[in-house]
C-alpha cells in the first residue's frame, strides 16, 4: 500500500541538501557577507544571500513584512541569513555556518510592553495591529474604582501573563523543491494553502504564477498552522540556482513555525452584590514577534472572546499586538480564546468570592442567552449571539461525569512528580475545576478562508460511485473521513465509494485556503459541490415532479422531494438517471463570507459555547500538579464523524493542560510536551448536536434556501483548547487556594511558579 | 577547522535491516542511524522528528532493544540486528495502533507500534501506569493516552495477552514502584 | 468554587475540600493520629506517608542488605532477616524496626516472591551459581545479547577471583610495560588486575572473564579483530577507510575499517598523501583512521592517546544530537559499544563496581537495585523508556549535574569514578570530578571506566523534580543516603534544571553537586542510631531547612541558596524532610503509615465498586 509521504519522505535523483546560515543575534545590522568560504568546501553547490533573490524579498500573511533572506537587519536569534545547498546535510550545515556574517549588534528589543515607545525596529513600525471594542452604557465611569465604590459594587483586577509557545508540529518544516524545465519548479511541502503559498513563491522568485507548482503532501499533527512560505522560496531559490532537486528539513530548535505569543492581560470586573456583572475591562497586549506573521488574527479573536460566555452591559476591550526582537508568533490551536478564556474565568472565580456566592454562582447568573451582546469586531457596538448557546447542557454533562479515584495510587506513578518520587499521600490534595469557554464563528480574520471541491458521480458495477477532488489535506483530524460521510449523506452513495483525490496541480481549481477551520470550510464545499451534482443527476424526476432539481433531498435510502410527498428508492432513482457511462459533475464553492447561511442568521455573531471540568491532584508543598481527568462537553451543532470529532476534542483537551501546566518556548528543562506519562484521561462527556434539523425551505423567489451546510456543524477544534487551562487553573486553586493579589500570574504554571510554594 | 577535505571521513558499512543485508558506502562517520535508514536505504518509517531522542517517531528495535535511530551512530548499528516498524514483528502493534484511533496523523504511529511491542514482549500485562511511563517516550500532537492504552490493549489481545490493563503480572522491575505501605497488610493475616 | 459545587454525587469525597484521606486527614493535609502522640499542633512535620519504604526493594527509600553475606539473606527470606539485620544494624528491643522488618519481609504472594528474588539475585547473583539465572533473566530483557556479555560476565566471577580483583581494586595500575606516569596517582602494580592480559590490540578483560563472552568472541573473529596483526596499513585504509581492514571475509567489504590504535598511531606516523579517498561531497580524505571501535579498555586509551581529538560514542544520548545538529564535528569517532569489558557491573565486597557501559535500564534491575537502591530509583527518573536503554553510566558522569541524575546519587553515596589512560588508572571522588561549573575534570586521552559504589547497610532515597511526570530534565534532585555503620547520613542536592537550554544550546546557570555538610553533622547527633529512628520528631523540619541554608554555593549566582532562586531552595528543604521522614522514622511510625494506607485501599476499593455499579446502571 502506498500511503501519502510526509515532505521530508521525499527524496530525488541528485538531491541536494539545504543548510540555513542564521542570526546569532536577536537584532543586529548586517554590514558585510563573505561566502567565499562555505563556497570553497567541495561538494558545496550554491550559497545564496538576499542579493540573490531575482525576485521580492519580502512575504507575510496578513502585512508583508518578512524579508526570505534578512538583507540589511536581522531581527531575531534564528533569522534566516544566508542559504546554502550540498550534498549532506550535516556538509550544509557545517558550510552554513562557514559563511562569515560581520554583524554590527544592536540593542534588542524583548519586552513588549516598551515596543510601542522604543524606537521603531522595523520600518513598518513597532504596533502591528491596536483594536478597541466598546459598547454599553457608561463602561468609563463604572470601571473608576471610587464611582464604583460608591456604587456599591465590588472591582476585580487581575493581570495574566503568558509565555511564548515554541508550535512544534510532530512532523517537522520539511520542503522538496524540484526544478523541471519548461514546467518551471515544483514544490511538496505540508500545506494545507497552495495557492496562497504559490503566489507568494512567484512573486519572490520573479517568475510567473504558472512556473510555479506547489504541491501540497502530507500533513502531520493535526494542525493546519504551518511554517511560513519563506522556507519554501529559501528551497525553491537553491533548487533554480543548482538545477537540482533540494531538500530541506528544518532542525526543531530553529524558529520556523510562528509560535503562540506571550500575551500580557489585564481585567477589571466589576460585580455587583447579586453577582450580576456590570462592567468588564479588559487590555491585552500580545508579543508579535519581529514579523506580523498571523498575529494579528489572534489579537482580534482574544479582542472578541474577551468576557467570554457571559452577558456583561458595559464592555471596554483595548488590544495591540507589537513587534519585538523574539521569533514571530503566529496563530496555533486555539489562538486567542487559549489566551482570554484562563484570565475571564480566573476573574469570574475572584468576582465569586468578592461577593461571596461562589463563582459558579455568579457563572450561571451572567450565563450568555440569545441575543446578547457579544464584542465584535465587524461591529464596534456588539452584535447579538445567535441562539443556541447551551452552556447550561455543558455543565451539566460535565458535572455528571464520574470522578475519579481518590487518593491515587498505591502505584507511586500516580501520584504528582511519579518517578521522581516526590508524591505523598497526605501532602496530595485534590480540586475540581470548571470553565466555560467561548469558539466565535464568524471571525473576520477568516472571512478570506473558502475552500472549492468538484463531485464526480458515475456508474460502476459496485453500483453508484463518487468522486471528489478538492484540496483538502489530511492532517490527522478526519477531514477526509468527513468528507466521505458528507457525500454520503447528501448523495446516498456509501463512504466506501467516495474517493477523496487532492488535485495534481492546485493551479488549477479546485483550491483553498482553509487554515482556521479546514473541516467546516472543506467540507461545505464539498457539500455544495455534492447538492449540485445531485440537482444535476435527478433533474429528470425533478422535471418529472414538477419541482426544481435543487429541492430533491436524500434521506433513508429514498429520494424525497423537500415536502415528502415524491419518495423514490435510492437504487431506482440511480438506475433511471444514472445510465453507465454517464458522469455527472457537481461544483461547490463555500467562503466563510457567506456565514450568514451557516446559523441562517444574518446579522448576528454565531458561536459555540463549550464547559470543561478539569480533575487535577496537586503536590501541595512542591507545587506539582497532576492532571488526573479532563470532561469537556461543547455545543458541535451537528456530528458527521463522531469518533474523528471526538477524538479532535480530547486531543485539544491535552494540549490545553500542556498549555497551561508545561509548555513554553523557553523550558530550561527539555520538552513541555505532554507525554503519556502526564497527559490526563479524557472523557468527553457530549457534543451536543443543537443544529435544527437540515431542511431545504423554497425561498419567497421560488428558489431554494439552502439548509446551513453540514447541517449546522461547528468547528470542534479549538474549543478544549481554549477552555482546558482555565479549568486546570480552577482545579488547582480550588486545591490550594488563590495566588496572592497584586502579582500576575505567569504561565505555564510549571512547579517552579508554584504561588502555594512561594507564598 | 583544518582543511576540508579531512573533515569529513567516510567508512562504508553493511547494515542488517528488518533482516537484510544492506552495504552502503560512503557512511560519514558522524551520520546517525536514522540518517543511513531514511536518506541512503529509503526507509520512510522511522521518521525523523525532533534528532534528539525526545519525540519517538525514530524509534526502532537494535538487538530487540527499543533504540531512537536518531541516537544511535550508523556505524554502532553494524553487525546488530536493526528492526524498523515496517518489520512484521510490528504488523499487530501497527494494526492495533490504527484500529484504535492512536496517532491519527501517521507520524507518530510507527513509532508508537515499536514502543508498544517493546512494553509487551518485556511485560506481557502492563498495567495503566505501566503502559503510560513505557510510551511517554512518543510524542503525539493530534491524540490522547486513552487511545494509546486502547491501543496496548488491542495488540495484547493480537498476540493473546490477557485482558487488558489489569497489571496482573507486574513487570518485576516495577516492584519499586508500588506503594510499599500496602505490603504489610497484604501479609497480614 | 467549592468543590462540592462540582463533585458529583459520590465523588463528593474526592472533592471534597481536597483534603487528604478522607476524614483522616484535616485540610491542612497532616494525619491526624500523629498529632498525639507528637505533641499536636499543625505546625508539627507532615508525617508523608505514601511511598514509605520498606526493608526490601521497595520504594523511597531502601533497606541495602550487604552483599557477600550470603547467608544473611537466605534467612532473610526465611524470615529471620530482621534477626540478622538486627546484628548489623543492633536494632533495639521493641523499637519499630521489627515489625517494620518482617512486615517487610513476611509480605507475602508477589511482595514475598519479590523479596526472596531480589536478595537472591542481589546474594548469590554475583557469588555463586544461584545467580546465573538471575542474570539470565537480565538477559533476557530489552538489551538481549548485549546484556548478556554484560551480565553473563559478572554471573561467571567466581566469588574468589572477584574478591582478590576487587583486593587488586580496579585502582591505580600500570599498564604492563608502560611507565607509570606521575601525572597518575601513585600506582601500585598488582597482578590480576586490569589489565593484567593487557597485551596490546588483543581484548583485555577488566574484571575477567570478559573476553570469552559470545558477543566478545564474535567481535574478535570478525574483522574487527583490529590488533597491530592485522591493522589497516595505510593503503588499505585508504582503499579506503572504508574496506573491511584487510579481511576479506568482512561481511561485502564493507564493514567499516574500526582501525586499531596501533593502525591509528602507524597511520599517522606514515605520510598519508598518497593515499585518498573521496570523503563527502567528493573531496579528498586523508586515510587517517578515524573510526576506531576498540574491544577492550587498553585499546580505547590507546586510542585516545593517538586521537585525543576523537568524539567517545558510547549510548549516544548525548553526543548524537549535537553531531546531528553541528554543535559537534568529530574528525573521529570511537564507539565503545563492542568493548564487552565496559558493560554491565561486578560486585565486591561492600562495593559494587559500575561499569561505564552500564546502562540506565540495567540499573534498573532488581539484582543491582538490592544493593545500590538510589541509583535504580535515579536512573528511572531519567527519559523515556529508550533513552534509558541506550544512556550510560559513563555518558551520565560526563555530561555531569548539567543534565544528568546520577552524579547527585553517586555523590551522595560517596562514589568514586575510575578514569583510565595510557598511564593506567586514576580514581577521583565525584565530588572532586566536577569543577565548581559541574564540569567533569578530565585531560585529554583519559575515559571513564567505571564507578566505584560503596554497597552501605543504611536507607538511602533519591528524589527529583521535573515536569513531564518527572521523565524530563530535572528542576531539583536530591538524594539522602544514611549509613548506620559509620553512623552518618549524607545529603546531596542537584540543581540542574538551568544547566541546558531544551537544544541543548548553551548553559544559564552554575549547575553543580551541592553538599550539606552542616546539615549532616547536625543530624547524624539527633539519630538514635541504636533505634535506628529519630526521638524528636521537630528534627525533620529542621533538618530540611539546614539542607537547604547549607546550600550557598560561590556567588550563588543562579544557584541554590543564592537568594536569587527561592523555589529550589524550598523545594530543597521540602525534599530533605521527606527523604528524612523515609530515611529514618519516628518511633511508632509505621503503624500511622497502615492504618492510612488501609484507610486509602478501602477507598479505593470502595470507588471501585461504585464505579461498577454505576456503569451497570448506565447499561440498563
Amino acid at each position: 500500500m502506498t500511503e501519502p509521504k510526509f515532505p521530508a519522505d521525499l527524496r530525488a535523483d541528485g538531491m541536494l541538501w539545504m543548510g540555513v546560515t542564521r542570526s546569532p543575534h536577536a537584532s543586529a545590522a548586517i554590514r558585510g557577507l563573505d561566502l567565499r568560504g562555505a563556497r570553497a568546501i567541495p561538494g558545496v553547490h550554491a550559497v545564496l544571500s538576499a542579493a540573490d533573490m531575482p525576485g521580492y524579498n519580502f512575504h507575510g500573511t496578513r502585512s508583508i513584512d518578512q524579508p526570505v533572506l534578512a538583507a540589511d537587519v536581522a531581527r531575531y536569534v534564528g533569522e534566516p541569513v544566508a542559504v546554502v545547498a550540498a550534498e549532506h546535510p550535516a556538509l550544509a550545515r557545517a558550510a552554513a555556518e562557514r559563511v562569515r556574517v560581520i554583524w554590527d549588534p544592536l540593542r534588542p528589543l524583548h519586552d513588549p510592553d516598551q515596543a510601542s515607545t522604543a524606537p521603531p525596529i522595523h520600518p513598518d513600525g513597532n504596533v502591528l495591529h491596536a483594536t478597541s471594542l466598546v459598547f454599553g452604557t457608561e463602561p468609563g465611569a463604572l470601571l473608576d474604582p471610587e464611582t464604583a465604590e460608591v456604587a456599591g459594587l465590588k472591582v476585580v483586577e487581575g493581570e495574566y501573563a503568558f509565555d511564548a509557545v515554541d508550535a512544534r508540529p510532530g512532523a517537522p518544516a520539511a520542503v522538496i523543491a524540484v526544478p523541471n524545465g519548461e514546467r518551471g519548479i515544483e514544490i511538496y511541502v505540508a500545506t494545507v494553502s497552495p495557492r496562497g503559498d504559490r503566489e507568494v513563491v512567484a512573486q519572490c522568485l520573479g517568475l510567473p504564477v504558472e512556473k510555479v507548482h506547489v504541491i501540497p503532501t502530507r500533513v502531520g499533527g493535526a494542525d493546519t498552522h504551518r511554517e511560513d512560505v519563506g522556507l519554501q522560496v529559501q528551497a525553491a531559490l537553491l533548487a533554480l540556482a543548482t538545477g537540482r532537486p533540494v531538500k530541506a528539513v528544518v532542525p526543531r530548535d530553529a524558529p520556523a513555525h510562528p509560535g503562540r505569543p506571550a500575551a500580557r492581560l489585564r481585567y477589571k470586573h466589576v460585580v455587583a452584590d447579586d453577582g450580576s456583572l456590570v462592567a468588564v475591562e479588559a487590555d491585552i497586549l500580545l508579543d508579535g514577534g519581529a514579523y506580523a506573521s498571523t498575529t494579528v488574527d489572534v489579537l482580534d479573536e482574544a479582542c472578541r472572546l474577551a468576557i467570554g460566555p457571559y452577558r456583561v452591559p458595559n464592555v471596554h476591550i483595548t488590544g495591540r499586538v507589537v513587534r519585538t526582537n523574539n521569533p514571530p508568533s503566529g496563530r496555533v490551536r486555539g489562538g486567542g480564546g487559549a489566551l482570554t478564556c484562563a484570565a475571564y474565568e480566573a476573574q469570574m472565580d475572584a468576582a465569586g468570592s468578592a461577593v461571596g456566592l461562589g463563582g459558579l454562582e455568579v457563572r450561571l447568573r451572567n450565563l450568555l442567552r440569545p441575543g446578547d451582546l457579544v464584542p465584535d469586531a465587524a461591529d464596534p457596538l456588539g452584535k447579538p449571539a445567535a441562539a443556541p448557546v447551551p452552556i447550561p447542557d455543558c455543565l451539566h454533562e460535565v458535572l455528571d461525569t464520574p470522578m475519579p479515584n481518590f487518593p491515587p495510587g498505591p502505584d507511586i506513578r500516580e501520584y504528582p512528580g511519579t518517578v521522581g518520587r516526590t508524591g505523598e499521600l497526605t501532602r496530595i490534595r485534590r480540586g475540581v475545576g470548571v470553565a466555560l469557554g467561548m469558539a466565535d464563528l464568524s471571525n473576520p480574520a477568516q472571512q478570506g478562508e473558502y475552500a472549492t471541491a468538484v463531485v464526480l458521480v458515475s456508474q460502476t458495477p459496485a453500483g453508484p460511485a463518487a468522486t471528489v477532488a478538492c484540496s483538502a489535506v489530511e492532517t490527522g483530524s478526519g477531514l477526509h473521513d468527513l468528507i466521505r460521510v458528507t457525500v454520503e449523506r447528501t448523495l446516498g452513495i456509501p463512504a466506501e465509494r467516495v474517493a477523496v483525490r487532492a488535485p495534481e496541480d492546485p493551479g488549477s481549481l479546485p483550491s483553498s485556503a482553509a487554515v482556521t477551520h479546514p473541516a467546516w470550510v472543506h467540507g461545505s464545499a464539498v457539500e455544495a459541490a455534492a447538492r449540485q451534482a445531485r440537482a444535476k443527476l435527478f433533474r429528470p424526476l425533478a422535471e418529472h415532479i414538477g419541482v426544481d432539481g435543487g429541492l430533491l433531498k436524500v434521506a433513508d435510502g429514498h429520494l424525497l422531494s423537500h415536502d415528502d410527498v415524491f419518495r423514490l428508492p435510492l437504487a431506482d432513482a440511480y438506475r433511471q438517471c444514472l445510465p453507465p457511462g454517464r458522469v455527472v459533475r457537481g461544483d461547490g464553492e463555500f467562503r466563510m463570507l457567506t456565514m450568514p447561511t451557516l446559523t441562517g442568521t444574518s446579522d448576528a455573531a454565531s458561536v459555540a459555547v463549550g464547559a470543561v471540568r478539569a480533575v487535577v491532584d496537586v503536590d501541595t508543598e512542591l507545587g506539582l500538579a497532576n492532571v488526573v481527568q479532563l470532561a469537556v462537553a461543547q455545543d458541535a451543532g451537528r456530528v458527521v464523524v463522531r469518533e474523528r470529532a471526538e477524538s479532535r476534542v480530547a486531543s485539544g483537551a491535552v494540549a490545553g493542560s500542556g498549555l497551561v501546566l508545561s509548555e513554553g518556548a523557553d523550558l530550561p528543562f527539555g520538552w513541555g510536551e505532554p507525554s503519556p506519562m502526564d497527559s490526563p484521561e479524557v472523557v468527553v462527556a457530549a457534543l451536543l448536536e443543537t443544529a435544527a434539523d437540515a431542511k431545504d425551505e423554497i425561498g419567497p423567489d421560488g428558489l431554494p434556501v439552502a439548509a446551513p451546510p453540514l447541517g449546522g456543524m461547528k468547528p470542534v477544534g479549538d474549543l478544549a483548547v481554549m477552555a482546558t487551562p482555565a479549568a486546570v487553573l480552577a482545579a488547582i486553586r480550588d486545591a490550594v487556594g488563590d495566588p496572592g493579589a497584586g502579582s500576575p500570574l505567569r504561565l505555564p504554571l510549571r512547579p517552579d511558579r508554584a504561588w502555594w510554594v512561594l507564598g | 577547522m583544518s582543511e576540508p577535505a579531512a573533515e569529513w571521513p567516510t567508512v562504508g558499512l553493511t547494515l542488517r535491516v528488518d533482516g537484510h543485508e544492506y552495504p552502503v558506502p560512503q557512511v560519514w562517520i558522524g551520520d546517525s542511524l536514522l540518517a543511513v535508514l531514511r536518506e541512503r536505504l529509503d526507509f520512510d518509517e522511522p521518521r525523523d522528528g525532533c534528532g534528539a531522542g525526545e519525540c519517538g517517531a525514530c524509534l526502532v528495535t537494535v538487538d530487540d532493544t527499543p533504540a531512537a535511530a536518531c541516537l544511535v551512530p550508523a556505524v554502532a548499528a553494524v553487525e546488530r540486528d536493526v528492526r524498523t516498524p515496517r518489520d512484521p514483528g510490528f504488523d499487530a502493534a501497527r494494526a492495533a495502533v490504527a484500529a484504535a484511533g492512536a496517532g491519527p496523523c501517521g507520524f507518530c504511529a510507527p513509532g508508537l507500534a515499536v514502543a508498544i511491542t517493546s512494553l509487551l514482549r518485556r511485560n506481557p500485562d502492563p498495567g495503566p501506569a505501566a503502559v503510560r511511563e513505557a510510551l511517554s517516550g512518543v510524542i503525539c500532537r493530534c491524540s490522547e493516552s486513552g487511545h494509546w492504552i486502547e491501543a496496548v490493549a488491542l495488540a495484547k489481545e493480537a498476540e493473546g495477552g490477557a485482558a487488558a490493563g489489569s497489571g496482573a503480572s507486574p513487570d518485576p522491575d516495577d516492584a519499586d514502584l508500588v506503594d510499599p505501605a500496602r505490603r504489610p497488610e497484604a501479609a497480614a493475616p | 468554587m467549592g468543590p462540592d459545587a462540582f463533585g458529583p454525587p459520590g465523588g463528593g469525597f474526592a472533592a471534597g475540600g481536597g483534603a487528604g484521606i478522607g476524614g483522616a486527614l484535616p485540610p491542612d493535609g497532616h494525619a491526624v493520629p500523629t498529632r498525639a502522640e507528637f505533641g499536636g499542633g499543625a505546625e508539627r512535620p507532615g508525617f508523608e506517608l505514601g511511598t514509605f519504604e520498606l526493608t526490601d526493594d521497595a520504594d523511597g527509600v531502601v533497606w541495602a542488605p550487604q552483599p557477600g553475606d550470603g547467608d544473611a539473606f537466605d534467612l532473610a527470606s526465611s524470615g529471620q532477616f530482621a534477626a540478622v539485620t538486627r546484628g548489623g544494624y543492633s536494632a533495639p528491643a521493641g523499637g519499630i524496626t521489627d515489625p517494620y522488618r518482617t512486615g517487610g519481609h513476611g509480605s507475602g504472594g508477589a511482595p514475598t516472591g519479590a523479596v526472596g528474588g531480589e536478595f537472591g539475585a542481589g546474594s548469590s547473583g554475583p557469588h555463586g551459581s544461584g545467580g546465573v539465572p538471575v542474570f539470565g533473566a537480565g538477559s533476557s530483557g530489552p538489551h538481549g545479547s548485549e546484556r548478556e556479555s554484560g551480565f553473563g560476565q559478572a554471573a561467571r566471577v567466581p566469588t574468589q577471583e572477584a574478591g582478590s580483583r576487587f583486593a587488586a581494586g580496579p585502582a591505580d595500575a600500570p599498564m604492563p610495560g608502560q611507565a607509570v606516569s606521575q601525572a597518575v596517582s601513585e600506582p601500585t602494580p598488582v597482578a590480576g588486575s586490569w589489565f593484567a592480559t593487557g597485551a596490546v590490540g588483543t581484548p583485555v578483560s577488566v574484571f575477567g572473564q570478559t573476553a570469552g563472552t559470545p558477543t566478545v568472541t564474535a567481535a574478535v573473529g570478525g574483522q574487527f579483530a583490529a590488533g597491530p596483526a592485522d591493522g589497516p596499513v595505510p593503503g588499505q585504509a585508504a582503499s579506503g577507510a572504508f574496506s573491511a581492514a584487510s579481511d576479506p571475509a568482512a561481511t561485502g567489504g564493507f564493514a567499516p575499517a574500526f582501525a586499531s590504535a596501533t593502525a591509528a598511531e602507524s597511520a599517522s606516523a606514515t605520510p598519508t598523501g598518497e593515499a585518498f579517498a573521496t570523503g563527502l561531497g567528493g573531496s579528498a580524505v586523508a586515510a587517517v583512521p578515524a573510526l576506531f571501535g576498540p574491544t577492550s579498555v587498553v585499546e580505547a586509551v590507546q586510542v585516545l592517546a593517538a586521537r585525543p581529538d576523537a568524539v567517545i560514542v558510547a549510548g549516544g544520548t548525548v553526543v548524537m544530537p549535537d553531531i546531528t545538529a553541528g554543535r559537534r564535528h568529530p574528525g573521529a569517532i570511537v564507539t565503545l559499544h563492542r568493548c564487552a569489558e565496559l558493560r554491565g557491573w561486578s560486585p565486591g565486597p561492600g562495593e559494587v563496581l559500575l561499569h561505564a557501559g552500564l546502562t540506565l535500564t540495567e540499573m534498573q534491575r532488581q539484582e543491582l537495585r538490592a544493593q545500590v537502591p538510589a541509583v535504580a530509583q535515579a536512573a528511572r527518573t531519567v527519559g523515556a523508556p529508550h533513552i534509558r536503554a541506550a544512556a550510560t553510566l559513563g555518558g551520565n558522569l560526563m555530561v555531569g549535574p548539567a543534565s544528568a541524575d546520577l552524579p547527585v546519587v553517586l555523590a551522595a553515596l560517596g562514589a568514586e569514578v575510575l578514569v583510565a589512560s595510557v598511564g593506567g588508572v586514576r580514581t577521583v571522588s565525584v565530588f572532586d570530578f566536577y569543577d565548581r561549573d559541574g564540569v567533569p575534570q578530565l585531560t585529554p586521552g583519559e575515559l571513564v571506566v567505571g564507578a566505584r559504589v560503596p554497597v552501605v547497610r543504611g536507607m538511602q532515597g533519591f528524589m527529583k523534580i521535573g515536569v513531564r511526570g518527572g521523565t524530563s530534565r530535572a528542576i531539583l534532585s536530591t538524594t539522602l543516603a544514611v549509613d548506620p555503620a559509620r553512623r552518618s547520613a549524607t545529603c546531596v542536592v542537584g540543581a540542574m534544571a538551568q544547566a541546558a537550554l531544551p537544544s541543548g544550546t548553551g548553559r544559564a546557570g552554575l549547575p553543580t553537586l551541592l553538599r550539606a555538610d552542616h546539615a549532616d553533622r547536625w543530624l547524624a547527633d539527633q539519630v538514635d542510631w541504636d533505634a535506628g529512628a529519630i526521638p524528636d520528631p521537630a528534627v525533620y523540619e529542621t533538618f530540611g531547612r539546614l539542607v537547604a541554608e547549607s546550600l550557598v554555593y560561590g556567588d550563588g549566582a543562579g544557584t541554590l541558596g543564592g537568594g536569587g532562586d527561592p523555589y529550589r531552595r524550598k523545594a530543597a528543604e521540602i525534599c530533605a524532610r521527606r527523604l528524612l521522614l523515609r530515611a529514618l522514622p519516628p518511633l511508632g511510625w509505621l503503624d500511622q503509615v497502615r492504618e492510612l494506607q488501609r484507610r486509602a485501599d478501602f477507598q479505593r476499593a470502595k470507588q471501585r465498586v461504585e464505579r461498577a455499579e454505576q456503569a451497570k446502571g448506565q447499561d440498563q
